[in-house]
């Protein structure tokens, strides 16, 4: 732990300096930018609610690849599983617009837990049976979900009100998660903070973590003891599935309000470089993507308020990938060995 | 000028693996490293190999006192080191294996070809070029090994416990290798625990004892007695006890087995009976030992301990609890090297454990083990992969023998094990035959099972060539069994 914090330390101080040079390069003062970037993402009370907004299907996205990562699993695939979890989840809104009730935020819930589940037991089947690369199927299976979603949007979902921008029609309060504090975060923060301890409770301490550390180290020790490689890898896509299922509907009920295309702005990939900087830890997740919310949320304003170009957002989000990476790896390599 | 080490030491955490030694290597020299499992041999030599950085102490190469920085610049010293662990690519041809550690530029081509397998067509003209590592023994890959170091032009070879995998054959081979490679004048380290190697090769003896040099000197006027002892120090060995007898009713009834290479293997053990199983590797031995364990699900036969089935019938299903079952090569078979040993300990009960396991409750459980079975050093916490190869080996037989099963199946149990170690396994072994186990024992020395053994069976090209009882049991008849001729022949 303590060195992990060492390193972290240490990954902000370089972002601090990598991102200065880059603001001298596009010919900013620095330390002003850098100021101006904390107060957007964490100064005031609209700032922190946005880049909240922005962290949650971070959050979930980056859990949805923690989990198969424990079984050594490299899973790409937290964005095509968001998109199926919200196509399933808005399929059970629109069938129930009619008559919307209480039941409608559980059930959509459930059926987009479900979709994202079944599309990374998709993967996680063609992995256990013909022992397909996760990150290949993964990787394909993003493509068609998303293109599933534009399908239906453009077409049999289209709501016809919209003046033929394509989107479904409109979610109805009760499909929605509660709002907190009267702002645009939702309860969908605590369900993913929820889900970063319960995941912490459930794969660092239980038997269950322990048997997908094991087949992760030594798959043949494993299955020598019982253990089923195939089962845990259909139960570790399947939950991180869900879970990016979740972020989906979340998404396209709370924020967006109508399910559309573009409905990830890339949280799946933006999910496993979080999962991959945090070492693969529930905890290390949470703050991580409050980092990458509260970066988000700056580059905006930025954008906004500083007149500089909307990529700058992406080049920082970029530089601060590269510099922890970097640092984690360092940190590695320079701890003690032991022989 | 030779390689001179001075008051080199090394300390991991609060383990001080080497302590202030002292040792010259000299050109057509062959120094025997002689010490228990843990005792830092490996560590020190790891040193000169520049692989890790002595903590105090100079190493000086050729007149150089700065030492090896890596294990490039010790190769580009002229020092080669063969590891326990091999480091070969077992998806590459023996070709490819060593053009690509060939010091100048790797490119093929005919002429190339024959320079790079130079010294592996002196060293083992039977070994292919065109084979992939993955089909050598474990024996071959070691000479590959060797080649490959030589190749690097290196004037001293550290050989890590060689003769720890090889057949008796290729241990004859290898000492006549070694022989020659210091009359060429290059300088050679081998690191073992074996009297044999000792006096089989080796000049000056160097004996150390927890990361110190306890004894030293040429090795002429020095009795295997007064080294095992230096080697152990003052605890000493005890006496082995003699052979019990074997009981009546066969408790193990295996008929017509067939799983992969092995062939319709039927043979019975008796309720306290030792059947040692001989022959050279990849002659069934490992089908016959994991489908019996229940790792692989077999093509055909049964097998019945007590008047029931113990083979796996499908995936997924549970180790049968009667079976303990030591792996060949248990840092590849019978651990997960990353977690800790608590959890290594407790494998076989890990599938029927509750939710959230008391894990302070299993730390203890692991801490009377490792008292039980001497795993060293007893940090239940550390990973399993930082202890050395026999705590490793002690720590699967403590997970798999220490209850009493029906049926043991012991693999190779003292590969890489010191005097006393193997001593342990011996009187474990005993103990559960005692108390009416059956034990199945494979080995590759020959002397053991010959000295232990109540039956000692061969197997040849995946068929049990023969059962031999221990009256005529002979290095003879079990050698011939194993070459594949009738047991009396001349």
């Amino acid at each position: 732990m303590m060195r992990t914090t060492a390193a972290v330390i240490a990954a902000s101080l370089c972002f601090v300096a990598v991102a200065s040079a880059f603001f001298l390069v596009i010919g900013r003062p620095p330390l002003t930018m850098l100021g101006r970037m904390a107060v957007y993402a964490f100064g005031d009370l609209y700032s922190i609610s946005e880049t909240l907004v922005k962290a949650t299907p971070v959050l979930m996205c980056a859990l949805a690849i923690i989990v198969p990562a424990r079984l050594g699993l490299v899973s790409v695939g937290a964005d095509g599983q968001l998109y199926f979890g919200a196509l399933l989840g808005t399929a059970v809104m629109i069938a129930g617009a009619g008559s919307p009730g209480w039941w409608m935020l559980p059930a959509t819930l459930l059926a987009a837990a479900a979709g994202g589940g079944a599309w990374g037991m998709a993967a996680g089947a063609l992995k256990s049976r013909l022992g397909i690369h996760e990150t290949i199927s993964t990787l394909l299976l993003n493509f068609i979900a998303l293109l599933l979603v534009n399908h239906f949007v453009y077409g049999a979902w289209r709501d016809p009100a919209n003046l033929g921008w394509p989107s479904t029609i409109p979610f109805p309060d009760q499909a929605k998660m509660p709002s907190l504090l009267e702002t645009r975060v939702h309860a969908g923060l605590l369900l993913a903070l929820l889900l970063a301890a319960a995941g912490y409770a459930w794969l660092v301490r239980s038997r269950k973590g322990v048997e997908m550390d094991l087949l992760r180290e030594n798959r043949k020790v494993g299955e020598m003891v019982g253990l089923s490689y195939g089962r845990n890898v259909l139960l570790a896509m399947g939950v991180g599935g869900a879970i990016a299922g979740v972020a989906g509907i979340c998404e396209a009920a709370a924020i967006q309000g109508r399910l559309q295309p573009g409905l990830s702005a890339g949280y799946g990939l933006t999910g496993f470089l979080v999962a991959w900087l945090s070492g693969r830890s529930f905890l290390w997740a949470v703050p991580i993507s409050l980092l990458i919310g509260g970066l988000g949320t700056a580059g905006d304003a930025l954008q906004m308020f500083a007149k500089i170009p909307a990529s700058s957002a992406v080049v920082l989000q970029g530089l601060l990938f590269a510099t922890a990476l970097a640092i984690a790896a360092a940190a590695r390599r320079w701890s003690p060995h032991h022989g | 000028m030779p390689v001179r080490l001075r008051g080199v030491a090394k300390t991991f955490g609060a383990l001080r693996a080497v302590d202030g030694v002292d040792l010259d290597l000299n050109e057509g020299e062959v120094t025997a490293l002689l010490g228990e499992n843990g005792a830092g041999k490996s560590t020190l030599m790891k040193l000169l190999y520049g692989v890790h950085r002595p903590d105090a102490g100079s190493i000086e190469i050729d007149g150089d006192p700065a030492g090896a920085s890596s294990p490039r610049d010790a190769l580009a010293r002229g020092i080669g080191m063969v590891f326990q662990n091999f480091t070969l690519f077992p998806a590459l041809s023996v070709y490819e294996n060593l053009l690509l550690s060939w010091p100048v530029a790797p490119w093929a081509s005919t002429r190339r070809r024959a320079e790079v397998t130079e010294h592996l067509r002196a060293l083992a003209p039977g070994i292919d070029p065109g084979r992939r590592v993955a089909e050598l023994s474990v024996g071959e890959r070691q000479l590959v090994e060797i080649a490959r170091v030589l190749n690097s032009r290196a004037r001293r070879v550290i050989l890590d416990e060689p003769t720890a995998v090889l057949t008796p054959a290729e241990t004859e081979h290898l000492y006549g290798l070694i022989r020659a490679l210091a009359a060429e004048g290059r300088a050679i380290v081998l690191i073992t625990h074996k009297m044999a190697d000792v006096a089989a090769c080796a000049d000056q003896v160097v004996v150390m004892r927890r990361g110190k040099v306890v004894d030293r000197g040429l090795i002429a006027g020095r009795s295997a007695d007064q080294l095992v002892r230096a080697m152990v120090g003052a605890e000493g060995v005890g006496d082995s006890s003699s052979r019990p007898l074997a009981g009546g009713t066969p408790r193990l009834t295996v008929e017509g087995l067939c799983a992969g290479k092995l062939r319709d293997a039927t043979f019975e053990i008796a309720a306290g009976e030792i059947l040692g199983i001989a022959g050279i590797a990849g002659n069934g031995q490992q089908e016959l030992a994991e489908a019996l364990a229940g790792v692989i699900a077999p093509e055909s036969g049964s097998a019945q301990l007590d008047g029931s089935d113990v083979l796996r019938r499908d995936a997924g299903q549970l180790p049968d609890p009667r079976v303990g079952y030591v792996p060949e090569q248990p840092r590849e078979n019978g651990v997960a090297e990353a977690l800790s040993v608590t959890v290594n300990l407790a494998l076989r009960r890990l599938a029927g454990m509750r939710a959230f396991p008391d894990w302070h409750a299993e730390e203890r459980q692991a801490r009377a083990l490792m008292d039980r079975f001497d795993v060293n050093p007893r940090e239940p916490r550390r990973a399993a992969g930082a202890l050395s190869g026999g705590n490793l080996q002690k720590l699967v037989i403590a997970r798999e023998l220490s209850e009493v099963p029906g049926l043991a199946i012991a693999c190779y149990p003292t590969m890489g094990l010191d005097v006393a170690a193997t001593h342990a396994v011996y009187q474990r072994l005993y103990a559960l035959a005692a108390e009416g186990a059956c034990v199945l024992w494979f080995s590759e020395d020959l002397d053991e099972l010959i000295a232990h053994a109540h039956r000692v069976a061969v197997l040849y090209s995946g068929r049990l060539a023969g059962v031999l009882p221990r009256e005529h049991a002979t290095r003879q008849a079990i050698g011939n069994l194993m070459s594949g001729r009738t047991a009396d022949a001349a």
